[in-house]
């Protein structure tokens, strides 16, 4: 079954490409949107899928802090599959980009560009959030496969769980806010974010249910959580039907009545009952992002249709991809393990860590502020938490594997990564090149030396930017950019002379930019000379 | 703040000279003309209208002296649509191909709606910058809300966002496509992939402002006149600064009834419809 299921997401993976590689060529156009709908099918997909992986933390993290007995089965499937999901969710923000060679411009980090990102918006969050969760589950993932050989570890993984937990309900609220904080009337909402999450670990459930049935067999408590979710949905579904008057009988059908087929232990027992039950129910949420995002009755291209196949593929080739590569060479992860110690991590060591993390995540944000001021505080606010999680995680990841590797080993690689993320790092502050050969002059060169024009005309349209129109330097420009330029004094100018200063305008000095070409000889000792008077003035 | 300012100054970051050699074909004002016919018979209707009180400083900007606006005359505008070419002239609008024109996807930034213009409010609060990640949608000091085609990322959040749906994203490279008419050398040629809108002719105000500043005079936007407002056959569209009471956009606005899109209302939008006497 197994093996079956890769070869499937192999196959999938064909048409998924090359769905991939004419929407990397084609841009937006290949997928169904006008310049009304902005927002397409990608972003369904990415919603739908960064849903799906909600849930395997949900299963494993939070069911492992609440002390839930079921969870040492699920979870590693559970873990895997949120690692997968991640990947493919990620994918689809990078299809949806204008110019997808440019998506590093979404990192929040300092660059030599001088651009930064504006964190009223809800996608810096997104990016930042959903990085971080990404990151930290496959940490989460290390540290329960290396727990098998090392007990001691799962100290750390229940530390890590904890980091998790506030960070799954996070990343998804954000993903929420994308909507709830448009000015669109379907997508606004004080109740999205729990509607989000809701939504999410509804339809993770569905999958992992359908891949604990695929790989191991069956987990009541899974379909006995899937039939409570069906009511808290149908609840959101008449929340928002109140609110907003819009209802969808197929996502009622798909996702509320034929889980409802649970209640009757004959067709419960039937495997393929339950199959047809998870695959409606991700159905149901699928139509039910796409109705919420999409909302309109565009017509569909066939790379909308081969989103399914990327998604379905790419998650199918991952998944069972690592199952069937962990199976060779950790067969003890999928044995029924016996009940975990639930001892958690020294007080003081999480304190400090915890300490530590929102200090260093503070002082980010601090030095963030000092770079661009304008923002106001509370908007650093949702970006503040990934971080001080990010931090954490990390923290309890090193300290955990730390005692465990051979301090040569540990600190070979642990340089590795130093060096790695360095290189990331000076790339991204690099960035790319921005080609600056377009050049509008707006004042014509005519506009400036007609003859009956004053010479200070020139003076304003060439030095004004450093000089300032008084000769005392234009202090707003140069602070920010440049060295102070001379100060124009009149005994200065009266030292130096009129020929060599000519020449200083012409071929330049230091600072000095040289204006041949753009100044003739005639017009430079003009200049010379309403210095002087300028000068005069000020005396 | 400079860095956003500073950022303003990148405005058309662009390989013009290496694309402009790339283009094989370019139109011709006859095909333009005959696509705006075609977007003129497939009109979405007019949204709702509200009074307005008449814009006024930004809160933002306190002590900016400027603040740029317009103002279309509902009871002149007849609807012919000269405004519409004179814009795509003006900004190097491309054409869209086939595919997109039989969706009703063009690119002109300025849109007949029931037969009255409809193009970028620049309001003051405004929505759409709210939203950009990237500050590619950024508002100047004096009241345009422009943008930066090199920091568009394309994420497409700003045209979600806007009420009235009138930011146009570049879904098709018009240059590699020979649907590319360059008209005017000021103004950059959008790449694929980046949103783009009414700049409420930028490139006219900064010539005016440098000339104005060369001479050493303070400027109030005298002699600027936008490429629709000056190509009105009915004098409809009328192009001025907000702030400046002596102009005469403030003057009619104090005796006529100035409206705004009802969604655009709470936004403090800087283009509005004057109807009727007050």
């Amino acid at each position: 079954m197994v093996k079956i299921l890769f070869a499937i997401g192999i196959l999938l993976l064909f048409p998924g490409c090359w769905t991939l590689y004419h929407a990397f060529s084609i841009g937006p156009a290949s997928w169904a949107l006008d310049q009304t709908v902005f927002w397409g099918t990608p972003i369904v997909n990415f919603v739908f899928w960064i849903g799906l992986a909600h849930a395997g933390t949900f299963l494993s993290a939070i069911l492992l802090l609440l002390g839930a007995r079921f969870q040492k089965r699920i979870s590693f499937i559970a873990e895997l599959s949120t690692v997968s999901s991640i990947f493919v969710a990620g994918l689809f923000p990078l299809i949806h980009l204008g110019v997808i060679s440019r998506f590093y411009f979404l990192v929040p980090f300092f660059n030599q560009r001088d651009m930064y990102v504006n964190f009223a918006s809800p996608l810096v969050w997104d990016f930042l959030a959903i990085g971080v969760y990404a990151f930290l589950s496959i940490a989460y993932l290390i540290v329960h496969i290396v727990s098998l050989k090392h007990p001691s570890l799962s100290k750390t993984r229940r530390a890590m769980a904890w980091v998790l937990f506030p960070l799954v309900l996070w990343v998804h609220t954000i993903v929420s806010l994308d909507f709830a904080v448009s000015t669109v009337p379907l997508w606004r909402g004080g109740f999205l974010p729990i509607y989000f999450i809701a939504g999410a670990i509804f339809s993770g459930l569905a999958l992992v249910m359908l891949l604990l049935e695929s790989t191991q067999g069956r987990g009541k408590k899974l379909e006995e959580m899937l039939l409570a979710g069906s009511w808290l949905l149908l609840a959101f579904w008449i929340w928002e039907f109140l609110q907003k008057g819009v209802w969808h009988p197929e996502v009622i059908f798909f996702g509320f009545l034929v889980v409802q087929s649970f209640w009757i232990t004959r067709l419960r027992e039937k495997k393929i009952v339950r199959l047809i039950v998870g695959v409606s129910v991700l159905v149901a949420m699928w139509w039910e992002r796409f109705a919420l995002i999409m909302h309109s009755d565009i017509k569909w291209l066939w790379s909308d249709w081969g989103w399914f196949a990327l998604g379905a593929g790419l998650f199918l080739f991952i998944f069972f991809g690592l199952y069937l590569l962990f199976q060779k060479i950790f067969p003890e992860l999928f044995l029924v393990a016996p009940q975990e110690s639930r001892k958690n991590t020294p007080q003081r060591q999480v304190i400090l860590i915890v300490v530590f993390s929102f200090m260093l995540a503070s002082f980010y944000l601090f030095l963030n502020h000092q770079y661009d001021p304008g923002v106001p505080w509370v908007q650093w606010v949702p970006a503040f938490f990934p971080i001080a999680a990010l931090i954490a995680g990390l923290s309890f990841f090193v300290l955990g594997i730390y005692p465990l590797v051979p301090k040569k080993y540990f600190f070979f690689f642990s340089g590795l990564v130093v060096i790695f993320v360095g290189f990331a790092a000076g790339a991204f502050y690099a960035g790319g090149n921005t080609d600056l050969s377009f050049q509008s002059s707006p004042v014509s060169a005519e506009f400036i030396s007609k003859k009956e024009r004053p010479t200070s005309y020139l003076w304003n349209s060439r030095c004004v930017s450093c000089h300032g129109s008084d000769g005392l330097g234009n202090r707003k420009f140069i602070y920010e950019f440049y060295p102070e330029p001379q100060d124009l004094t009149l005994e200065r100018l009266v030292l130096q002379g009129e020929d060599s200063l000519t020449r200083v305008v012409l071929e330049g000095r230091a600072y000095m930019n040289p204006f041949e070409g753009r100044l003739s000889e005639p017009e430079a000792r003009a200049l010379i000379r309403y210095m002087h008077q300028l000068a005069e003035d000020k005396e | 703040m400079g860095a956003l300012i500073g950022g303003l100054f990148l405005f058309g970051c662009r390989k013009q000279g290496e694309r402009n050699a790339k283009a094989v074909r370019q139109t011709s004002v006859r095909e333009i003309k005959k696509e705006i016919q075609m977007a003129m018979k497939n009109q979405k209707p007019l949204g709702r209208l509200e009074l307005v009180p008449v814009p006024s400083r930004l809160g933002a900007y306190p002590n900016e002296s400027n603040r740029f606006g317009m103002a279309i005359d509902l009871d002149l505008c007849d609807g012919c649509g000269e405004c519409i070419l004179a814009c795509n002239l003006e900004n190097n609008i491309p054409l869209v191909n086939d595919y997109q024109a039989s969706k009703n996807n063009y690119m002109h930034w300025i849109e007949m709606r029931g037969n009255v213009p409809v193009f970028c409010s620049h309001c003051g609060d405004a929505p759409c910058e709210k939203v950009c990640p990237t500050v590619a949608a950024v508002h100047s000091p004096e009241g345009l809300s422009a943008m930066i085609y090199a920091r568009c990322v394309g994420t497409r959040f700003c045209g979600a966002n806007c009420p009235t749906k009138v930011r146009k994203f570049n879904y098709t490279d018009a240059l590699e496509e020979g649907l590319q008419y360059i008209s005017n050398k000021d103004v950059p040629i959008r790449e694929r992939g980046v949103m783009e809108k009414c700049s409420l002719c930028l490139h006219r105000l900064q010539a005016a402002r440098w000339e104005a500043k060369t001479a050493g005079i303070p400027w109030r936007g005298e002699g600027v006149k936008t490429a629709c407002a000056e190509a009105c056959p009915k004098g409809a569209i009328i192009f001025g600064n907000w702030l400046d009471k002596e102009s005469i956009l403030y003057r009619e606005a104090q005796v006529r009834g100035v409206y705004a899109f009802s969604s655009l209302a709470l936004f403090d939008p800087a283009v509005v419809y004057f109807r009727g006497k007050r």
